[in-house]
């Protein structure tokens, strides 16, 4: 119904600019394949505060929803410099014809207001500028420290009001950075704020992986060799999930959490894929080949797994059809990557219908997606075309953004990228490197 | 009329003296939270725990007490934190100085012990360091050339040399391609080297291998020269 509405406008809107008789070219572009973005204004919003800092909350929290919708990659925002000058304050009436003039297709006004010491309550409203009322109405309440996240809940309705799927924002990520001058991993909101450190063991901690909203899977070496581990975030609980001498790596979480999938070395001293239980238990081994294969990724059903291989000599990418059993039973996996000689980093995404990757051109790595519904099944899209490396690509829950690392100033920060719009934008500036994002599927109840 | 006009006056002062109220205590807050920067800068988080510890639950105490708008004890608190950074920081500074003063004497007791002999016997981990070689790697690649094979040479001799040391043989990569590829491709390095020793007579038993991937580099540059030194095999002894 929403996108109904919506597809609605966009027609409405380009049959104003064109003759009557070919109105039916419009249809043709309105299902293209990147959506035109809709053009949202976000006036700064209005507060009432008890305290003098909580006045700068208006300008604060507007920018940071301004800022997730533009990443989205499905909004435009229009700058506040551009706005006429009944639409600056919070008026009694919506002046609709002083938006129509800016090209606004809707209009975000929020109301914050401290009703007792460090307690808010914020109303927010997303008024659909052509039918000239409130499409999307939110009344959010809670302390200081969860007004980010109400704008990032904000930010993902105000999505789905206008494609009918959530956004991703609210969600969380972890990674790994080098910060305190070992590689330790962190927690923190869908744009790199509030981070928190989970693994203190001042040794080497890698590649997390979540399993659901409290636990995640990393690496570590506090034993003195790289095992697998699940830590609960919350309350830095440990477990050890796989500890054979050797490497324990690249763990991948199945579908619901029911699987977990990771590379092991196996007794020819190379490294196989292997799939367990999410404890380690019922260890059984996939892939049988004296070459190494490790980062698996799972289709969101279960099906499929891609992996990295080297047994054509260099790292491809591959996938295997899990129904049909191991490597040794004669199933063998397919080669996904046919061009480049560095081939890596496979992620289904939630959807299914892309498998982004990271590909080495010229030296430097770059973002890749296959796209399964092209008329080829194969057709290969590349999202980054830098001097510089983006590497470990990892989907947000809403199958449309992808969280990766890239090293434009030399160390590795943290970027999201919008498969629309494919406008990288910046989420971490530490002087450390942060690398091996994974954005959750889930959201936090419990924490900050 | 009039007493409403006092009463607006009142709150109006009231309103007046919780703001500045509150700045101060802001301020205080500030104070301390640069005093404690200083203190930790000065090393007091190693060489003065408890004062350290103490300044900083302070500082949080004071924190949430402004938060909930409580400005004079969040003032007095803040002050207090600060005084306790501080001292953290006197004390840091003065242990670190004792301690630097310390391995000097001990330093002239052991050369006070060994007078006439002149040479001090190295310790072995030390003559292990110097002897034992790291081997470098083409780009994506375990194999060992030529000159990493001449290398190996000398240090399966230095090693039987000393067959009652054990060694653990690290693969390291360069900061290009993923992290874990590169794990990967750490282990296949530090397994080659260990094959390759093996074949000259040195006992497997006696070596262990680990992979750090592309995690510990000799050099932290992101140009040609620190990548060669980064692909290599590096050995450490294993107490």
């Amino acid at each position: 119904m929403k996108k109904g509405i919506w597809l609605g406008i966009c027609l409405l809107l380009f049959a104003g600019n064109i003759p009557a008789q070919e109105s039916g070219q419009a249809q043709f572009i309105v299902i293209s394949k990147a959506p035109k973005k809709a053009r949202v204004a976000i006036p700064v919003f209005k507060v009432k505060a008890l305290s003098v800092e909580s006045f700068a909350l208006g300008e604060e929290l507007s920018d940071l929803l301004g800022k997730d919708l533009q990443k989205s990659g499905l909004f435009e925002l229009i700058p506040r410099e551009s706005y006429l000058r009944s639409s600056q304050i919070t008026p009694d009436v919506e002046d609709w014809n002083a938006w129509s003039i800016l090209g606004a297709q809707a209009v975000i006004r929020g109301e914050i207001s401290e009703f007792s010491p460090g307690q808010f309550e914020i109303t927010l409203k997303l008024y659909d500028v052509l039918v000239q009322k409130a499409g999307l109405t939110k009344i959010y309440k809670g302390p200081k420290a969860s007004l980010r996240r109400m704008m990032h809940r904000f930010a993902d309705e105000s999505i789905d009001w206008l494609t009918g799927k959530r956004g991703g924002f609210e969600s969380r990520i972890a990674f790994v950075s080098n910060k305190t001058g070992r590689k330790e991993i962190y927690f923190a909101d869908s744009d790199g704020f509030n981070s928190m450190q989970i693994t203190d063991s001042k040794k080497l901690n890698l590649s997390p992986a979540f399993l659901d909203d409290s636990r995640l899977y990393y690496v570590g070496y506090e034993r003195g060799n790289p095992d697998l581990y699940l830590i609960d975030i919350f309350s830095k609980q440990k477990t050890l999930v796989s500890g054979q001498t050797g490497l324990n790596i690249s763990p991948a979480v199945g579908p619901a959490g029911k699987k977990l999938a990771f590379s092991m070395e196996s007794p020819g001293n190379n490294l196989d894929i292997y799939i367990a239980n999410p404890d380690g238990s019922k260890l059984q081994r996939l892939t049988f080949n004296p070459a190494n294969d490790l980062e698996p990724s799972w289709s969101p059903d279960g099906h499929y797994l891609a992996f990295v291989s080297d047994r054509s000599g260099s790292p491809q990418i591959y996938f295997i059809d899990l129904y049909r059993g191991s490597e040794a039973d004669g199933n063998y996996p397919i080669r996904l990557t046919l061009k480049g000689d560095y081939n890596t980093s496979p992620a289904y995404s939630p959807d299914g219908r892309y498998l982004a990757y990271s590909r080495r051109i010229g030296g430097q790595m770059d973002l890749f997606l296959i796209d399964f519904m092209s008329e080829d099944k194969k057709t290969e899209v590349q999202l980054t075309s830098t001097p510089y490396n983006e590497e470990d690509p990892c989907w947000g829950p809403d199958g449309r953004m992808l969280i990766y690392s890239a090293n434009p100033d030399g160390n590795y920060d943290l970027f999201m990228i919008s498969i629309y719009s494919k406008e990288p934008v910046r989420l971490t500036d530490w002087a450390s490197d942060e690398t091996q994002p994974v954005w959750s599927q889930n959201l936090f109840e419990r924490g900050g | 009329m009039v007493r409403k006009i006092c009463g607006t006056v009142l709150v109006a002062l009231a309103l007046v003296l919780a703001v500045s109220c509150g700045k101060d205590a802001k301020k205080a807050i500030d104070d301390a939270q640069i005093a404690l920067n200083d203190a930790k800068d000065a090393g007091a988080p190693e060489f003065a725990a408890d004062e350290y510890k103490s300044a900083e639950n302070l500082l949080t105490k004071a924190r949430d007490e402004y938060e909930k708008r409580d400005y004079k004890p969040a003032k007095a608190d803040a002050l207090s934190a600060k005084e306790q950074a501080e001292l953290a920081k006197k004390r840091a500074l003065d242990r670190k100085a004792e301690q630097a003063q310390k391995p000097k004497e001990e330093e002239t007791s052991v050369a006070y012990n060994v007078p006439s002999l002149g040479e001090q016997e190295v310790p072995i981990e030390e003559q292990a360091r110097a002897a034992l070689k790291d081997v470098n790697f083409a780009f994506d690649s375990a194999e060992l050339d030529d000159l990493a094979k001449e290398i190996l040479v000398n240090n399966a001799k230095w090693l039987k040399d000393h067959p009652e040391l054990k060694v653990q043989i690290e693969g390291h990569c360069d900061e290009r391609g993923t992290e874990e590829y590169n794990l990967a491709l750490g282990e296949r390095r530090a397994k080659a080297v260990r094959d390759y020793l093996v074949s000259l007579g040195i006992s497997p038993s006696l070596m262990s291998i680990i992979s750090y991937g592309e995690s510990m580099p000799l050099d932290p540059g992101h140009d040609e020269s620190a990548w060669t030194k980064n692909r290599r095999a590096h050995f450490a002894i294993v107490k």
